[in-house]
Protein backbone atom coordinates (compact mmCIF):
# COMPACT_ATOMS: atom_id res chain seq x y z
CA UNK A 1 0.00 0.00 0.00
CA UNK A 2 2.92 2.30 0.59
CA UNK A 3 3.64 2.32 -3.15
CA UNK A 4 0.02 3.23 -3.89
CA UNK A 5 0.23 6.02 -1.33
CA UNK A 6 3.53 7.21 -2.78
CA UNK A 7 2.06 7.31 -6.29
CA UNK A 8 -0.97 9.22 -5.00
CA UNK A 9 1.17 11.79 -3.19
CA UNK A 10 3.45 12.23 -6.22
CA UNK A 11 0.52 12.56 -8.62
CA UNK A 12 -1.23 15.13 -6.42
CA UNK A 13 2.02 17.07 -6.08
CA UNK A 14 2.49 16.91 -9.84
CA UNK A 15 -1.09 18.08 -10.22
CA UNK A 16 -0.31 21.15 -8.14
CA UNK A 17 2.63 21.97 -10.37
CA UNK A 18 0.51 21.33 -13.46
CA UNK A 19 -2.04 23.78 -12.10
CA UNK A 20 0.69 26.34 -11.55
CA UNK A 21 2.18 25.92 -15.03
CA UNK A 22 -1.24 25.91 -16.69
CA UNK A 23 -2.08 29.27 -15.13
CA UNK A 24 1.38 30.83 -15.47
CA UNK A 25 1.97 33.28 -18.28
CA UNK A 26 -1.75 34.07 -18.53
CA UNK A 27 -2.14 36.77 -15.89
CA UNK A 28 -0.38 40.10 -16.14
CA UNK A 29 -0.91 41.24 -12.56
CA UNK A 30 2.12 41.55 -10.31
CA UNK A 31 0.52 40.01 -7.23
CA UNK A 32 -0.65 36.58 -8.30
CA UNK A 33 -0.56 34.78 -4.96
CA UNK A 34 -4.31 34.12 -4.77
CA UNK A 35 -4.44 33.30 -8.47
CA UNK A 36 -1.67 30.72 -8.18
CA UNK A 37 -3.06 29.30 -4.94
CA UNK A 38 -6.35 28.67 -6.68
CA UNK A 39 -4.65 27.13 -9.74
CA UNK A 40 -2.45 24.84 -7.64
CA UNK A 41 -5.41 23.72 -5.53
CA UNK A 42 -7.48 22.93 -8.61
CA UNK A 43 -4.56 21.03 -10.15
CA UNK A 44 -4.11 18.93 -7.02
CA UNK A 45 -7.79 18.12 -6.86
CA UNK A 46 -7.89 17.18 -10.53
CA UNK A 47 -4.83 14.96 -10.11
CA UNK A 48 -6.47 13.23 -7.16
CA UNK A 49 -9.53 12.52 -9.29
CA UNK A 50 -7.26 11.08 -11.99
CA UNK A 51 -5.53 8.85 -9.45
CA UNK A 52 -8.88 7.63 -8.19
CA UNK A 53 -10.07 7.06 -11.75
CA UNK A 54 -7.15 4.70 -12.31
CA UNK A 55 -6.74 3.27 -8.81
CA UNK A 56 -10.32 2.12 -8.37
CA UNK A 57 -10.40 0.08 -11.61
CA UNK A 58 -7.07 -1.45 -10.59
CA UNK A 59 -8.58 -2.48 -7.26
CA UNK A 60 -11.66 -3.82 -9.03
CA UNK A 61 -9.45 -5.84 -11.36
CA UNK A 62 -7.56 -7.27 -8.41
CA UNK A 63 -10.81 -8.06 -6.60
CA UNK A 64 -12.03 -10.05 -9.58
CA UNK A 65 -9.12 -12.49 -9.35
CA UNK A 66 -8.96 -15.68 -7.25
CA UNK A 67 -5.98 -14.58 -5.18
CA UNK A 68 -6.49 -10.90 -4.36
CA UNK A 69 -3.40 -10.42 -2.12
CA UNK A 70 -1.11 -12.05 -4.69
CA UNK A 71 -2.54 -9.90 -7.50
CA UNK A 72 -2.12 -6.73 -5.50
CA UNK A 73 1.44 -7.73 -4.65
CA UNK A 74 2.12 -8.25 -8.36
CA UNK A 75 0.70 -4.79 -9.16
CA UNK A 76 2.86 -3.22 -6.48
CA UNK A 77 5.95 -5.04 -7.75
CA UNK A 78 5.26 -3.82 -11.28
CA UNK A 79 4.64 -0.22 -10.18
CA UNK A 80 7.46 0.06 -7.64
CA UNK A 81 10.38 0.89 -9.98
CA UNK A 82 8.36 3.65 -11.65
CA UNK A 83 7.16 5.01 -8.32
CA UNK A 84 10.69 5.21 -6.96
CA UNK A 85 11.95 6.80 -10.18
CA UNK A 86 9.15 9.39 -9.97
CA UNK A 87 10.02 9.96 -6.30
CA UNK A 88 13.66 10.61 -7.15
CA UNK A 89 12.60 13.03 -9.90
CA UNK A 90 10.24 14.81 -7.52
CA UNK A 91 12.88 14.85 -4.80
CA UNK A 92 15.33 16.72 -7.00
CA UNK A 93 12.56 19.13 -8.01
CA UNK A 94 11.73 19.72 -4.33
CA UNK A 95 15.37 20.46 -3.56
CA UNK A 96 15.34 22.93 -6.41
CA UNK A 97 12.29 24.59 -4.85
CA UNK A 98 14.23 25.03 -1.62
CA UNK A 99 16.84 26.92 -3.66
CA UNK A 100 14.11 28.76 -5.57
CA UNK A 101 12.55 30.14 -2.41
CA UNK A 102 15.84 30.98 -0.77
CA UNK A 103 16.54 34.68 -0.20
CA UNK A 104 19.55 34.60 -2.55
CA UNK A 105 18.38 35.77 -5.95
CA UNK A 106 21.09 33.98 -7.90
CA UNK A 107 20.07 30.66 -6.29
CA UNK A 108 16.53 31.18 -7.50
CA UNK A 109 17.71 31.60 -11.07
CA UNK A 110 20.10 28.67 -10.67
CA UNK A 111 17.24 26.41 -9.57
CA UNK A 112 15.35 27.46 -12.67
CA UNK A 113 18.18 27.04 -15.11
CA UNK A 114 19.59 23.78 -13.84
CA UNK A 115 16.51 21.92 -12.61
CA UNK A 116 13.04 23.41 -12.96
CA UNK A 117 13.20 24.42 -16.63
CA UNK A 118 14.86 21.23 -17.93
CA UNK A 119 12.67 19.06 -15.67
CA UNK A 120 9.55 20.59 -17.18
CA UNK A 121 10.81 19.49 -20.59
CA UNK A 122 11.79 16.04 -19.28
CA UNK A 123 8.60 15.40 -17.27
CA UNK A 124 6.46 13.82 -20.06
CA UNK A 125 9.33 11.50 -20.99
CA UNK A 126 9.84 10.44 -17.38
CA UNK A 127 6.13 9.70 -16.96
CA UNK A 128 6.01 7.80 -20.26
CA UNK A 129 9.08 5.76 -19.36
CA UNK A 130 7.85 4.94 -15.85
CA UNK A 131 4.34 3.97 -16.86
CA UNK A 132 5.65 2.18 -19.94
CA UNK A 133 7.89 0.06 -17.76
CA UNK A 134 5.00 -0.70 -15.41
CA UNK A 135 2.78 -1.69 -18.34
CA UNK A 136 5.49 -3.98 -19.66
CA UNK A 137 6.48 -5.43 -16.28
CA UNK A 138 2.93 -6.17 -15.12
CA UNK A 139 2.42 -8.88 -17.75
CA UNK A 140 -1.29 -8.19 -17.50
CA UNK A 141 -3.12 -6.54 -20.38
CA UNK A 142 -5.66 -4.78 -18.16
CA UNK A 143 -2.99 -3.34 -15.88
CA UNK A 144 -0.93 -2.34 -18.90
CA UNK A 145 -3.93 -0.46 -20.28
CA UNK A 146 -4.41 1.32 -16.94
CA UNK A 147 -0.70 2.27 -16.80
CA UNK A 148 -0.80 3.67 -20.33
CA UNK A 149 -4.04 5.51 -19.57
CA UNK A 150 -2.49 6.99 -16.41
CA UNK A 151 0.51 8.21 -18.40
CA UNK A 152 -1.64 9.74 -21.12
CA UNK A 153 -3.89 11.39 -18.52
CA UNK A 154 -1.03 12.96 -16.59
CA UNK A 155 0.77 14.14 -19.73
CA UNK A 156 -2.36 15.48 -21.40
CA UNK A 157 -3.79 17.03 -18.25
CA UNK A 158 -1.54 20.09 -18.49
CA UNK A 159 -2.98 21.03 -21.85
CA UNK A 160 -6.50 20.37 -20.64
CA UNK A 161 -6.02 22.40 -17.44
CA UNK A 162 -4.43 25.21 -19.45
CA UNK A 163 -7.71 25.72 -21.32
CA UNK A 164 -9.19 27.21 -18.17
CA UNK A 165 -6.82 30.13 -18.48
CA UNK A 166 -6.43 30.31 -22.23
CA UNK A 167 -8.86 33.17 -22.81
CA UNK A 168 -7.79 35.51 -20.04
CA UNK A 169 -5.75 37.63 -22.45
CA UNK A 170 -8.99 38.76 -24.12
CA UNK A 171 -9.71 41.03 -21.16
CA UNK A 172 -6.55 42.98 -22.03
CA UNK A 173 -7.07 43.40 -25.76
CA UNK A 174 -9.37 46.07 -27.11
CA UNK A 175 -12.08 45.84 -29.65
CA UNK A 176 -9.95 46.99 -32.53
CA UNK A 177 -10.24 50.75 -32.43
CA UNK A 178 -6.46 50.94 -32.12
CA UNK A 179 -6.12 49.71 -35.68
CA UNK B 1 25.62 29.16 -37.65
CA UNK B 2 22.58 31.45 -37.37
CA UNK B 3 21.55 34.39 -39.52
CA UNK B 4 21.63 37.03 -36.77
CA UNK B 5 20.49 39.78 -39.09
CA UNK B 6 17.16 38.12 -39.90
CA UNK B 7 14.22 39.84 -38.19
CA UNK B 8 11.97 38.44 -35.49
CA UNK B 9 8.30 37.90 -36.23
CA UNK B 10 7.25 40.67 -33.84
CA UNK B 11 9.37 43.12 -35.83
CA UNK B 12 7.38 42.34 -38.96
CA UNK B 13 3.75 41.84 -37.98
CA UNK B 14 3.26 45.45 -36.92
CA UNK B 15 4.27 48.64 -38.67
CA UNK B 16 3.86 52.26 -37.63
CA UNK B 17 4.36 55.62 -39.24
CA UNK B 18 7.39 56.93 -37.33
CA UNK B 19 5.97 60.47 -37.20
CA UNK B 20 2.25 60.04 -36.61
CA UNK B 21 2.51 56.58 -35.00
CA UNK B 22 -0.50 55.60 -37.07
CA UNK B 23 -0.63 51.89 -37.61
CA UNK B 24 0.07 50.81 -41.15
CA UNK B 25 -1.36 47.80 -42.91
CA UNK B 26 0.94 44.81 -43.07
CA UNK B 27 0.77 42.69 -46.20
CA UNK B 28 0.67 39.01 -45.34
CA UNK B 29 2.07 37.92 -48.69
CA UNK B 30 5.01 40.33 -48.46
CA UNK B 31 5.68 39.17 -44.92
CA UNK B 32 5.70 35.55 -46.03
CA UNK B 33 8.03 36.47 -48.88
CA UNK B 34 10.42 38.18 -46.43
CA UNK B 35 10.51 35.21 -44.08
CA UNK B 36 10.91 32.79 -46.98
CA UNK B 37 13.87 34.89 -48.13
CA UNK B 38 15.50 34.34 -44.75
CA UNK B 39 14.67 30.62 -44.85
CA UNK B 40 12.65 30.74 -41.64
CA UNK B 41 10.11 27.99 -42.09
CA UNK B 42 8.89 27.81 -38.48
CA UNK B 43 8.29 31.56 -38.52
CA UNK B 44 6.43 31.14 -41.79
CA UNK B 45 4.01 28.74 -40.12
CA UNK B 46 3.35 31.28 -37.36
CA UNK B 47 2.63 34.05 -39.86
CA UNK B 48 0.52 31.80 -42.07
CA UNK B 49 -1.75 31.15 -39.08
CA UNK B 50 -2.56 34.86 -38.66
CA UNK B 51 -5.91 35.75 -40.23
CA UNK B 52 -5.88 38.37 -42.97
CA UNK B 53 -8.43 40.19 -45.09
CA UNK B 54 -7.50 41.32 -48.60
CA UNK B 55 -3.90 40.34 -47.80
CA UNK B 56 -3.82 42.68 -44.76
CA UNK B 57 -3.02 41.07 -41.40
CA UNK B 58 -5.89 41.28 -38.93
CA UNK B 59 -4.64 43.88 -36.42
CA UNK B 60 -6.73 42.51 -33.57
CA UNK B 61 -5.41 38.98 -34.12
CA UNK B 62 -1.86 40.33 -34.21
CA UNK B 63 -2.42 42.28 -30.99
CA UNK B 64 -3.85 39.19 -29.33
CA UNK B 65 -0.80 37.21 -30.34
CA UNK B 66 1.55 39.91 -29.07
CA UNK B 67 -0.28 40.33 -25.76
CA UNK B 68 -0.32 36.56 -25.17
CA UNK B 69 3.39 36.44 -25.95
CA UNK B 70 4.15 39.28 -23.57
CA UNK B 71 2.12 37.68 -20.79
CA UNK B 72 4.33 34.63 -21.17
CA UNK B 73 7.40 36.83 -21.35
CA UNK B 74 6.36 38.46 -18.07
CA UNK B 75 6.19 35.02 -16.47
CA UNK B 76 9.74 34.31 -17.66
CA UNK B 77 10.91 37.70 -16.37
CA UNK B 78 9.34 36.96 -13.01
CA UNK B 79 11.13 33.62 -12.82
CA UNK B 80 14.44 35.17 -13.76
CA UNK B 81 14.02 38.11 -11.39
CA UNK B 82 14.41 40.65 -14.15
CA UNK B 83 12.65 43.31 -12.07
CA UNK B 84 15.29 43.00 -9.35
CA UNK B 85 18.06 43.02 -11.96
CA UNK B 86 16.77 46.19 -13.63
CA UNK B 87 16.27 47.87 -10.27
CA UNK B 88 19.87 47.18 -9.24
CA UNK B 89 21.11 48.72 -12.50
CA UNK B 90 18.78 51.72 -12.60
CA UNK B 91 19.00 52.73 -8.92
CA UNK B 92 22.49 54.27 -9.28
CA UNK B 93 21.34 56.25 -12.31
CA UNK B 94 18.30 57.56 -10.42
CA UNK B 95 20.58 58.63 -7.57
CA UNK B 96 22.77 60.53 -10.03
CA UNK B 97 19.78 62.22 -11.64
CA UNK B 98 18.37 63.15 -8.24
CA UNK B 99 21.64 64.79 -7.26
CA UNK B 100 22.01 66.60 -10.58
CA UNK B 101 18.58 68.20 -11.01
CA UNK B 102 16.12 69.94 -8.73
CA UNK B 103 13.25 68.98 -11.00
CA UNK B 104 10.77 66.67 -9.39
CA UNK B 105 9.56 64.11 -10.00
CA UNK B 106 12.51 62.33 -11.55
CA UNK B 107 10.96 60.79 -14.63
CA UNK B 108 11.92 57.23 -15.54
CA UNK B 109 10.88 56.34 -19.08
CA UNK B 110 10.64 52.67 -20.04
CA UNK B 111 11.20 52.50 -23.79
CA UNK B 112 9.26 49.78 -25.63
CA UNK B 113 7.55 48.80 -22.40
CA UNK B 114 5.17 46.21 -23.84
CA UNK B 115 2.76 45.26 -21.05
CA UNK B 116 4.78 47.48 -18.73
CA UNK B 117 5.93 44.72 -16.42
CA UNK B 118 9.19 46.46 -15.50
CA UNK B 119 7.51 49.87 -15.17
CA UNK B 120 4.80 48.42 -12.96
CA UNK B 121 7.26 46.33 -10.97
CA UNK B 122 9.50 49.30 -10.23
CA UNK B 123 6.49 51.51 -9.43
CA UNK B 124 5.09 48.91 -7.07
CA UNK B 125 8.22 49.01 -4.92
CA UNK B 126 8.88 52.05 -2.83
CA UNK B 127 12.62 51.45 -2.37
CA UNK B 128 13.68 53.74 -5.21
CA UNK B 129 12.04 56.77 -3.59
CA UNK B 130 8.73 58.60 -3.72
CA UNK B 131 9.98 61.44 -5.91
CA UNK B 132 9.85 59.33 -9.06
CA UNK B 133 7.45 59.16 -11.97
CA UNK B 134 7.38 55.96 -13.98
CA UNK B 135 6.26 56.23 -17.58
CA UNK B 136 6.03 53.26 -19.92
CA UNK B 137 6.08 54.06 -23.61
CA UNK B 138 5.31 51.86 -26.57
CA UNK B 139 4.24 52.39 -30.17
CA UNK B 140 1.61 49.71 -29.86
CA UNK B 141 -1.62 51.14 -28.44
CA UNK B 142 -2.85 47.67 -27.56
CA UNK B 143 0.11 47.25 -25.23
CA UNK B 144 -0.45 50.68 -23.74
CA UNK B 145 -4.10 49.96 -23.03
CA UNK B 146 -3.30 46.58 -21.51
CA UNK B 147 -0.49 48.00 -19.38
CA UNK B 148 -2.75 50.82 -18.20
CA UNK B 149 -5.49 48.35 -17.28
CA UNK B 150 -3.03 46.17 -15.36
CA UNK B 151 -1.60 49.16 -13.50
CA UNK B 152 -5.09 50.37 -12.60
CA UNK B 153 -6.11 46.93 -11.38
CA UNK B 154 -3.35 47.07 -8.79
CA UNK B 155 -3.49 50.81 -8.20
CA UNK B 156 0.12 51.34 -9.22
CA UNK B 157 1.70 54.81 -9.47
CA UNK B 158 2.75 54.69 -13.13
CA UNK B 159 1.33 55.58 -16.50
CA UNK B 160 1.65 54.48 -20.09
CA UNK B 161 1.71 56.35 -23.38
CA UNK B 162 1.62 55.41 -27.03
CA UNK B 163 4.41 57.63 -28.26
CA UNK B 164 7.97 57.92 -29.40
CA UNK B 165 9.77 57.67 -26.05
CA UNK B 166 12.26 60.32 -27.09
CA UNK B 167 9.66 62.86 -28.18
CA UNK B 168 7.51 63.05 -25.06
CA UNK B 169 5.96 66.42 -24.24
CA UNK B 170 7.68 66.17 -20.86
CA UNK B 171 10.93 64.29 -21.48
CA UNK B 172 12.44 61.71 -19.17
CA UNK B 173 15.45 62.09 -16.94
CA UNK B 174 16.42 58.44 -17.15
CA UNK B 175 15.59 56.09 -20.02
CA UNK B 176 15.54 52.36 -19.61
CA UNK B 177 14.56 49.35 -21.63
CA UNK B 178 14.48 45.61 -21.19
CA UNK B 179 14.91 43.19 -24.05
CA UNK B 180 14.50 45.93 -26.64
CA UNK B 181 17.89 46.92 -28.02
CA UNK B 182 18.57 43.73 -29.94
CA UNK B 183 15.70 44.76 -32.21
CA UNK B 184 17.89 47.62 -33.48
CA UNK B 185 20.64 46.63 -35.89
CA UNK B 186 23.52 48.50 -37.48
CA UNK B 187 22.97 52.22 -37.91
CA UNK B 188 19.56 51.97 -36.24
CA UNK B 189 21.30 51.00 -33.01
CA UNK B 190 23.53 54.07 -33.09
CA UNK B 191 20.49 56.21 -33.94
CA UNK B 192 18.69 54.73 -30.93
CA UNK B 193 21.46 55.92 -28.62
CA UNK B 194 21.65 59.29 -30.39
CA UNK B 195 18.07 60.00 -29.37
CA UNK B 196 19.02 60.09 -25.68
CA UNK B 197 21.20 63.13 -26.17
CA UNK B 198 18.53 64.85 -28.26
CA UNK B 199 15.87 64.15 -25.62
CA UNK B 200 18.04 65.68 -22.90
CA UNK B 201 18.37 62.45 -20.93
CA UNK B 202 20.61 62.49 -17.90
CA UNK B 203 21.22 58.81 -18.27
CA UNK B 204 20.13 55.49 -19.69
CA UNK B 205 20.08 51.87 -18.67
CA UNK B 206 19.35 49.35 -21.40
CA UNK B 207 19.12 45.75 -20.29
CA UNK B 208 19.11 42.83 -22.69
CA UNK B 209 20.00 39.19 -22.81
CA UNK B 210 23.74 38.57 -22.98
CA UNK B 211 24.85 36.61 -26.05
CA UNK B 212 27.04 33.55 -25.73
CA UNK B 213 27.35 29.91 -26.63
CA UNK B 214 24.88 28.82 -23.96
CA UNK B 215 22.35 31.61 -24.48
CA UNK B 216 20.55 30.10 -27.51
CA UNK B 217 20.45 26.63 -25.89
CA UNK B 218 19.12 27.92 -22.60
CA UNK B 219 16.71 30.19 -24.39
CA UNK B 220 15.41 27.31 -26.50
CA UNK B 221 14.83 25.12 -23.43
CA UNK B 222 13.07 27.85 -21.48
CA UNK B 223 10.93 29.16 -24.27
CA UNK B 224 9.76 25.62 -24.99
CA UNK B 225 9.31 24.72 -21.35
CA UNK B 226 7.49 27.88 -20.37
CA UNK B 227 5.77 29.29 -23.41
CA UNK B 228 2.86 28.09 -25.49
CA UNK B 229 2.53 30.89 -28.01
CA UNK B 230 4.46 29.98 -31.18
CA UNK B 231 5.48 33.60 -31.74
CA UNK B 232 6.85 33.83 -28.18
CA UNK B 233 8.81 30.61 -28.58
CA UNK B 234 10.26 31.67 -31.90
CA UNK B 235 11.13 35.26 -31.06
CA UNK B 236 12.35 34.33 -27.60
CA UNK B 237 14.89 31.93 -29.01
CA UNK B 238 16.00 34.33 -31.73
CA UNK B 239 16.33 37.17 -29.23
CA UNK B 240 19.14 35.21 -27.61
CA UNK B 241 20.75 34.60 -30.97
CA UNK B 242 20.42 38.21 -32.08
CA UNK B 243 21.49 39.82 -28.79
CA UNK B 244 24.33 42.30 -29.17
CA UNK B 245 27.62 41.72 -27.43
CA UNK B 246 28.95 44.41 -25.11
CA UNK B 247 31.47 45.64 -27.67
CA UNK B 248 28.75 46.28 -30.26
CA UNK B 249 26.61 48.11 -27.72
CA UNK B 250 29.53 50.20 -26.54
CA UNK B 251 30.55 51.11 -30.09
CA UNK B 252 26.99 52.07 -31.04
CA UNK B 253 26.61 54.13 -27.85
CA UNK B 254 29.87 55.95 -28.48
CA UNK B 255 28.82 56.65 -32.04
CA UNK B 256 25.27 57.72 -31.20
CA UNK B 257 25.80 59.45 -27.86
CA UNK B 258 29.46 60.47 -27.98
CA UNK B 259 29.36 62.73 -24.93
CA UNK B 260 27.96 60.09 -22.60
CA UNK B 261 30.12 58.28 -20.09
CA UNK B 262 29.48 54.56 -20.54
CA UNK B 263 29.74 51.31 -18.66
CA UNK B 264 28.55 47.76 -19.20
CA UNK B 265 27.28 45.56 -16.39
CA UNK B 266 27.45 41.75 -16.33
CA UNK B 267 29.01 41.58 -19.79
CA UNK B 268 31.59 39.11 -18.46
CA UNK B 269 30.11 37.52 -15.33
CA UNK B 270 32.54 34.57 -15.26
CA UNK B 271 31.16 31.71 -13.16
CA UNK B 272 27.92 33.63 -12.66
CA UNK B 273 27.12 33.38 -16.37
CA UNK B 274 24.54 30.67 -15.75
CA UNK B 275 22.48 32.81 -13.37
CA UNK B 276 23.14 36.31 -14.68
CA UNK B 277 21.76 36.00 -18.16
CA UNK B 278 21.25 39.72 -18.75
CA UNK B 279 23.72 42.49 -19.33
CA UNK B 280 23.23 46.23 -19.41
CA UNK B 281 24.73 49.23 -21.09
CA UNK B 282 24.59 52.24 -18.83
CA UNK B 283 25.24 55.80 -19.92
CA UNK B 284 25.54 59.08 -18.05
CA UNK B 285 25.18 62.41 -19.84
CA UNK B 286 28.01 64.96 -19.96
CA UNK B 287 26.18 66.82 -17.18
CA UNK B 288 27.14 63.95 -14.88
CA UNK B 289 30.75 63.83 -16.03
CA UNK B 290 32.96 61.57 -13.96
CA UNK B 291 30.24 60.47 -11.56
CA UNK B 292 29.24 57.17 -13.14
CA UNK B 293 32.01 54.95 -11.71
CA UNK B 294 31.24 55.95 -8.14
CA UNK B 295 27.52 55.54 -8.70
CA UNK B 296 27.98 52.02 -10.03
CA UNK B 297 30.52 51.07 -7.37
CA UNK B 298 27.97 49.02 -5.35
CA UNK B 299 27.79 46.62 -8.31
CA UNK B 300 31.50 45.92 -7.85
CA UNK B 301 33.31 43.87 -10.47
CA UNK B 302 30.15 43.42 -12.48
CA UNK B 303 30.82 46.84 -13.97
CA UNK B 304 33.27 47.54 -16.79
CA UNK B 305 33.91 51.09 -17.91
CA UNK B 306 33.77 51.76 -21.64
CA UNK B 307 36.61 53.96 -22.78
Amino acid sequence: MSVALLITVLAVMDGGLIGFRASAGRCGLLDKRAYYRDAIGRGMLDAFVLVAAHGLPALALAASTDDVPATLAAYVAAASPAAFAFAAFAGIALLAFVLYFSPVGDFRVLANVVVLGPFTVARPWVIAAGCGYTAFASGDASVACLAVSAAVSMIASERVFARRYASQWRALVGTGDER
Amino acid sequence: MFDRSAPEISDLVVDYDPHTLERRHVSKSKLIETLRGHGRRAALRVVESIPARDDVLDALAVDGMLVRSHLELQRLHEEFRVGETVRSFVAPMIALARARTRERPIRIVDVGCGLGFITRWLASRGELGDDLEFVGVDYNRAFVRAATALARAEDLPCRFEAANAFELSVPGHVYLSTGVIHHFRGEDLARFFAQHARAGALGFVHVDIRPGILAPIGSYIFHHARMREPLARWDGFWSAVRAHDARTLAAASQQGAPGFELAVVDAHPGPYAVVRIFQAIVGASPALAGQLPAALAPLGKRVERVR
